[in-house]
């Protein structure tokens, strides 16, 4: 299935780039990939790290970093933990569903583009990065209760879809964007240590023609070249 | 005669309830690929899929995510609902630096949480809510949301599974989470888009109550 998959998409790319790219031939490829790493929201700063484990970047690292400025550190003299409450009321909504309730996490913001999700795929000289919208986290409510216990958090799943940004990418993928999609799950046992975070399942459709250049990298290559 | 009837008739009982036993090993983890269309211009909005490889109790069985659209144009009027669509859902959520925009359906911007349904004639059904989010590709760099744009698309999302299940899902529950992606041969013509992706279900036995569970476990552990 996933052959033929490839193949019309592909195919579908193909004529999807033939169309716009203004008469310069593109091509595409598929980037299959799974992660097995860890890190934790509590953690300043938000960093989930691990191996990659599947596709073309295997055996490779990756990062995926939310930016944390602005989120508070938790106060070990108080009962409470001021960051996860920080967290839980600005990025998390509660469906309360009957018999499903949960909550449902969106970084960046939902409807925003803040905090930045950022991500980097490497191995050896070979590299891939961009920015994750959304990196969505859904934490199940099972005795519904209204509040997040420590046991809900032991199996939290996450969806997120990727934007691969040229200027960043590097080795066999210079000159190569792209989008992708990935879903797993992030498991937290312990408050006191890192969370684990399995992505089982991921694509990145990347294409070399029409990659514009983000946005922040022509603002700064403009100045450059003003000051020369 | 009636001893051969009567023997018949056991070994059909013995393999009815042999292969129900066999069938009612429920995996508490569940990976499997599904594939199918949607078409966002039709309602109601019906994501239609089968499960096309993978888990074995669910191979061969659907797959679905119902998204609310109450509140957007009808679907006599395509163009309209496009424009609804990508002026509600894409539009606000460009990234400039990306060149995409991604519109997110949940409890947050439909007027019911999407609903997802899995399962397998004979064998069962789970159901429950979804997020999905859907992102597209601005191609040509200018902001603006051009039809064969929407040729290709990559979603993901997660799900939460409602203990109302039937047959040997019943009284289970869960979340899981799914990811994917689509594409649209003539999108000019508001076409189906035709999708695969990959989901993944964690799942317990919610019949018994939580508490339960945990004092089966503290007893467990201390009558070694």
């Amino acid at each position: 299935m996933s052959g033929l998959l490839t193949r019309t998409t592909i195919a579908t790319m193909t004529a999807l780039l033939l169309g716009l790219a203004t008469g310069a031939m593109g091509a595409t490829q598929t980037v299959p990939f799974s992660l097995n790493g860890s890190g934790a929201l509590l953690n300043s700063p938000v960093v989930f790290q691990g191996t990659i484990d599947s596709g073309p970047m295997s055996p490779g690292l990756f990062v995926i970093q939310i930016d944390d400025a602005g989120w508070p550190l938790d106060d070990p003299g108080t009962p409470g933990n001021e960051r996860w409450n920080y967290l839980l009321t600005n990025f998390f909504t509660y469906d309360n569903t009957t018999g499903g309730q949960h909550w449902d996490g969106y970084f960046p913001k939902q409807g925003t583009l803040l905090p930045p999700v950022t991500w980097r795929f490497g191995k050896n000289g070979d590299r891939l990065g961009g920015v994750i919208r959304y990196l969505i986290i859904t934490i199940r409510d099972s005795d519904a209760d209204g509040m997040v216990d420590q046991d809900e958090l032991a199996n939290q799943m996450v969806a997120a879809n990727f934007q691969c940004h040229v200027e960043q990418s590097g080795g066999a993928y210079d000159g190569w964007c792209g989008i992708g999609s990935a879903n797993g799950n992030l498991e937290d046992f312990d408050p006191n240590m890192d969370d684990l975070l399995t992505i089982s399942v991921g694509n990145l459709y990347l294409r070399n023609v029409s990659c514009a250049v983000h946005a922040d990298e022509k603002t700064w290559g403009a100045l450059k070249q003003m000051y020369r | 005669m009636k001893k051969t009837a009567i023997a018949v008739v056991a070994v059909v009982v013995a393999l009815t309830f042999g292969s129900i036993s066999a069938w009612a090993q429920v995996p508490s983890h569940m990976v499997f690929d599904v594939g199918g269309t949607f078409n966002f211009m039709e309602s109601p909005v019906f994501i239609d899929g089968s499960v096309t490889a993978g888990e074995p109790l669910l191979l061969g069985g659907y797959w679905n995510i119902l998204v609310d659209d109450t509140g957007w144009p009808g679907d006599s009027d395509k163009q309209a609902r496009w424009d609804y669509l990508s002026a509600s859902y894409y539009e606000p959520n460009y990234d400039p630096d990306s060149g995409t925009w991604t519109a997110t359906f949940d409890e947050n911007t439909t007027a019911s949480s999407p609903q997802w349904s899995c399962g397998r004639t004979g064998i069962g059904k789970m159901t429950g809510t979804a997020t999905l989010q859907m992102t597209v590709i601005d191609m040509d760099a200018d902001g603006e949301l051009d039809t064969d744009e929407r040729s290709f698309i990559v979603f993901s999302g997660t799900l939460i599974v409602v203990k109302n299940g039937e047959g040997v899902f019943a009284g289970y529950c869960g979340l899981g989470s799914y990811s994917g992606s689509s594409e649209n041969l003539h999108p000019e013509e508001f076409a189906d888009d035709v999708f695969t992706g990959s989901n993944i279900l964690d799942i317990e036995d919610c019949s018994v109550p939580n508490e339960n569970v945990s004092w089966g476990h503290v007893k467990a552990k201390y009558a070694r």
